[in-house]
């Protein structure tokens, strides 16, 4: 069943449902204005919207210098990083490569190394003073003849021969013509 | 003297040379439409002149958005809405006032309020009226006092004209029982 509505449609409602009730409270505004309100409120809305605008664009400067100084900051640390430290760290393997070839050309030529030693120092780049700070790899006590030990032949078990190693694979079912 | 047309305020506003006079020109106009309609919601006269600067502020810098899809003062009556219940919406959330509160509060405040005065007979329904929802009282005040169309009110509050006629049907139904009662 359809429903009944109250209000059928708009053609049924009437435009103004508060005649009655403007007959009995009337309809003049019971809020009072300021006298002289509308004087300068033009003027004060002006003044606001310059105002806002003046600190706007006050904020609006801080905000360039905040920008500015945020790309120095960054162009000085780029500067550092990608000039300065590099620079220095040149400098002083220069500084320190410079130094060992002084020391091993001293070392010869004071007769404490010989020619050979020469060629293979400055080749490693090492003076005397510098082999002697680099600790020996090895333990001290480590030379027993096990760790001495090297391979110069590989032995075979000779004790073996062709009946075993038939009947290894009889024993273990294995087909020689496949290996 | 003529009132200027809002066709010649656009054409003012719209021009870089002109913008300040045509804007001056639009308050004079509108200052006062824009108050009424403000203060029957926020109440208050000092709220009311925050929430009036505020509006002409915002049609200062939001008029090169206005398309003319609708009326001049259309805009202007919708941004005054829109500014009054932005301002009732950050009391409540300041004070920690319940939203069905709000109404009740700034119903107290008639009787302290310097700028207001009523007899008994309309002291009683404007305090019927903001015992009504927020929207409904907005339709009721709008075409009580400020006499808009129902198709006006309908583009200012983005309704459809029978539910607002509906709206405004209930809101008078309420305020006489409310009256009949007191």
């Amino acid at each position: 069943m359809k429903k009944q509505h109250y209000i059928k449609s708009d053609q049924d409602r009437p435009e103004d449902f508060s005649e009655d009730l403007k007959k009995i409270c009337g309809s003049d505004d019971p809020f009072i204005i300021p006298e002289h309100y509308f004087t300068d409120l033009p003027y004060r809305i002006q003044k606001k919207i310059s105002t806002n605008n003046e600190v706007k664009n006050k904020h609006h400067g801080y905000g360039k210098y905040i920008i500015y100084g945020t790309v120095a900051a960054a162009l000085v640390i780029l500067f550092v990083f990608a000039v300065l430290i590099p620079a220095r760290t040149e400098k002083e393997v220069k500084a320190n490569t410079g130094n060992t070839y002084d020391n091993i050309i001293v070392e010869y030529l004071s007769d404490k190394i010989d020619e050979n030693t020469l060629i293979e120092m400055s080749s490693d780049n090492l003076s005397l003073v510098d082999r002697e700070k680099i600790p020996d790899i090895a333990p001290a006590d480590d030379h027993s003849p096990a760790n001495n030990t090297e391979i110069t032949d590989i032995q075979f078990d000779t004790s073996v021969n062709n009946e075993d190693i038939i009947e290894y694979f009889l024993s273990e079912n294995i087909d020689p013509e496949i290996l | 003297m003529q009132p200027v047309q809002d066709k010649d305020l656009l054409t003012l506003l719209r021009n870089e040379n002109s913008r300040s006079q045509g804007f001056n020109m639009l308050v004079v106009k509108y200052q006062e439409k824009v108050y009424r309609m403000t203060r029957r919601i926020v109440i208050s006269h000092e709220d009311t002149d925050d929430v009036v600067q505020n509006v002409f502020i915002k049609i200062w810098h939001h008029i090169e958005d206005f398309r003319e899809d609708s009326k001049l003062s259309t805009w202007i009556y919708r941004i005054a809405v829109n500014e009054s219940l932005a301002l009732l919406k950050s009391r409540k959330l300041l004070n920690f006032i319940p939203f069905f509160s709000v109404e009740k509060k700034l119903s107290e405040s008639l009787t302290d309020d310097n700028y207001f005065r009523a007899d008994e007979i309309s002291l009683k329904l404007q305090q019927s009226i903001l015992s009504l929802p927020t929207r409904q009282r907005m339709v009721f005040n709008m075409r009580y006092y400020d006499g808009l169309s129902f198709e006006e009110i309908s583009s200012i509050l983005n309704t459809s004209k029978s539910a607002l006629k509906t709206s405004y049907h209930f809101a008078v139904q309420k305020i006489k029982k409310k009256l009949s009662e007191d």
